[in-house]
């Protein structure tokens, strides 16, 4: 099997205003004029261009003993937490998705003629749409493998926990160049920046999980007080 | 009278009401705003200084220490931050003639290989509203551009801003190139990955997790 690409429309992606307020802190207690100005941010990117995410598999060898798994020639030292969550994977779904240049250049223009929040919301929907199309994403990726008798492991990135960022080069390695419009600089960042890439475990005794935040330190993450993620790849395909 | 003023003029920027029209927040609403009352106290004769830091600054403070606490989310701060920029669309032209106080000169940019600024943005609009000029270089800054604008402004305060461990290494050159230049020159940094470790590490001279922390080293600075 070689590369699968997708486009996908905002609309498709059940990208929920709430979980925006949720993004900026709160809860059941969004102001409405904010509300309000999620829902037009929203209407107004209804046709919003480059939403695009694709994969290719590759087979893994796994060694526990220095947390590496191997594909061909590339060694990726992912670190004990994420080697733990791919234990027993077989192969490997390599991603690369990104919500667009569009979104990311209507949030500079707002914030650049002083619609501090517009833009500021409009930002927050770029990380959301591109979560989002990753569920779609991941859902298809779970289609293939359990035609194979395999099940899917949630996903992971490089960068995080002890997984180092810049080994996001040798994953890039596997797409034509400017893949999905998504490029990688020097120091390992994408552009457009609200992209992600990483790997979806795939095999016949892997794990998904409900909820991943208890296994991250980090203190200040935006994603802390959400309620367990709502894309539950084996429920929904 | 000018003290009510004054008060209300920092609540104003507490709350983020720029201006009369403007529908929030909505216990405000129909009430003047920054922008009328910064006006009214210019008209009533007070100086732009002063304006600034018995109301404008008050206020702006109030905002970094409740973000700080998680008291507030950035929408508030945003909010607050548009107040000022009503505030300081009088007060403006009144600092480029005169030359007077602002308290110092903050210059600020992501660095080199790095283009996150939603973070970076956010310390800017804090800093110009606790007094201090703020000179924003953008995203992607090298370290050439950090040095050209100290050199330009003797006495500013450089930060630095980084949100990958890769971009990271590049804060540390830059930090290393600025102080090799001038090791007088300060610089703070700050950034999802950074530390008060690799602070100390590269040799940079504060580092702050949030936007009030490089407030408090600027005062501290300047008092
Ligand atoms: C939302 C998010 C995303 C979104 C949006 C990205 C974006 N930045 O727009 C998406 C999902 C797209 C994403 C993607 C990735 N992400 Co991400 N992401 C985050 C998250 C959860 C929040 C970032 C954010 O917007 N914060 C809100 C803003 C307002 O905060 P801030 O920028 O940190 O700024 C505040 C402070 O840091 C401080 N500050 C900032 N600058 C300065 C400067 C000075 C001088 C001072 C004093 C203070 C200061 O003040 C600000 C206000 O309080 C962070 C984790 C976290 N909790 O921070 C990870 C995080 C930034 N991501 C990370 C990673 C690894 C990635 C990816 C590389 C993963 C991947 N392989 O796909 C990609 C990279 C994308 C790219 N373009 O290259 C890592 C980066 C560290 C590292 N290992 O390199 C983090 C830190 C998560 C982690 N591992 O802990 N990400």
């Amino acid at each position: 099997m070689g590369i699968k690409k997708f486009t996908y429309k905002l609309g498709e992606l059940n990208v929920d205003p709430d979980a925006i307020c949720n993004l900026m802190g709160y809860g059941e207690d969004c102001p409405p004029e904010i509300k309000q100005i999620v829902l037009d941010e929203l209407d107004g990117l209804r046709d919003a261009i480059g939403i695009e995410a694709g994969f290719l598999f590759r087979n893994v060898e796994m060694f526990e003993d220095n947390f590496l798994i191997k594909i061909g020639e590339h060694n990726y030292e992912v670190g004990k937490a994420v080697f733990k969550l791919l234990r027993n994977s077989s192969s490997v779904a390599v991603f690369i998705c990104t919500a667009g240049e569009q979104i990311s250049h209507r949030s500079k223009e707002l914030m650049a003629k002083g619609e501090l929040l517009e833009g500021y919301v409009v930002d927050l929907i770029g990380n959301e749409v591109v979560e989002r199309a990753m569920d779609k994403l991941h859902i298809e990726v779970n289609g293939i493998a359990k035609d194979l008798g395999c099940k899917v492991t949630n996903r992971y990135s490089p960068g995080y926990c002890d997984w180092h960022v810049k080994e996001q080069h040798q994953l890039f390695s596997y797409f034509p160049n400017d893949f999905c419009g998504v490029s990688l600089n020097k120091s390992a960042l994408m552009t457009p920046v609200k992209s992600l890439s990483g790997f979806i475990g795939i095999g016949e005794d892997v794990k998904y999980f409900d909820y991943t935040c208890h296994l991250c330190q980090s203190a200040n993450c935006l994603y802390s007080n959400r309620k367990p993620a709502k894309a539950n790849v084996n429920a929904s395909s | 009278m000018m003290e009510e003023l004054l008060a209300k003029l920092s609540d104003c920027i507490e709350f983020g009401k720029i201006n009369k029209v403007s529908p929030y927040p909505p216990n405000m609403k129909d009430m003047d705003g920054a922008d009328e009352i910064t006006k009214q106290l210019l008209d009533g004769g007070m100086s732009a200084d002063d304006i600034l830091q018995k109301g404008l600054v008050i206020g702006m403070e109030k905002v970094g220490v409740k973000f700080r606490e998680n008291k507030v989310f950035v929408p508030q701060v945003l909010m607050s931050a548009k107040a000022m920029d009503a505030a300081m669309a009088h007060l403006k032209p009144i600092f480029a003639e005169s030359s007077s106080s602002r308290k110092g000169t903050f210059i600020i940019g992501t660095v080199e290989g790095d283009l996150h600024d939603i973070g970076k943005n956010l310390v800017a609009m804090m800093v110009e509203g606790n007094g201090y000029e703020v000179i924003d270089l953008g995203v992607d800054v090298k370290a050439e551009k950090f040095i050209e604008a100290a050199d330009a402004h003797p006495g500013a305060v450089l930060a630095l801003s980084a949100l990958l461990t890769t971009t990271m290494e590049n804060m540390k050159q830059i930090t290393k190139a600025i102080k090799e230049h001038n090791s007088a020159i300060q610089i703070c940094i700050g950034g999802a990955p950074i530390t008060q470790e690799f602070c100390d590490q590269i040799g940079a001279d504060s580092y702050n997790p949030d936007p009030q922390g490089v407030v408090e080293f600027l005062n501290a600075k300047s008092a």
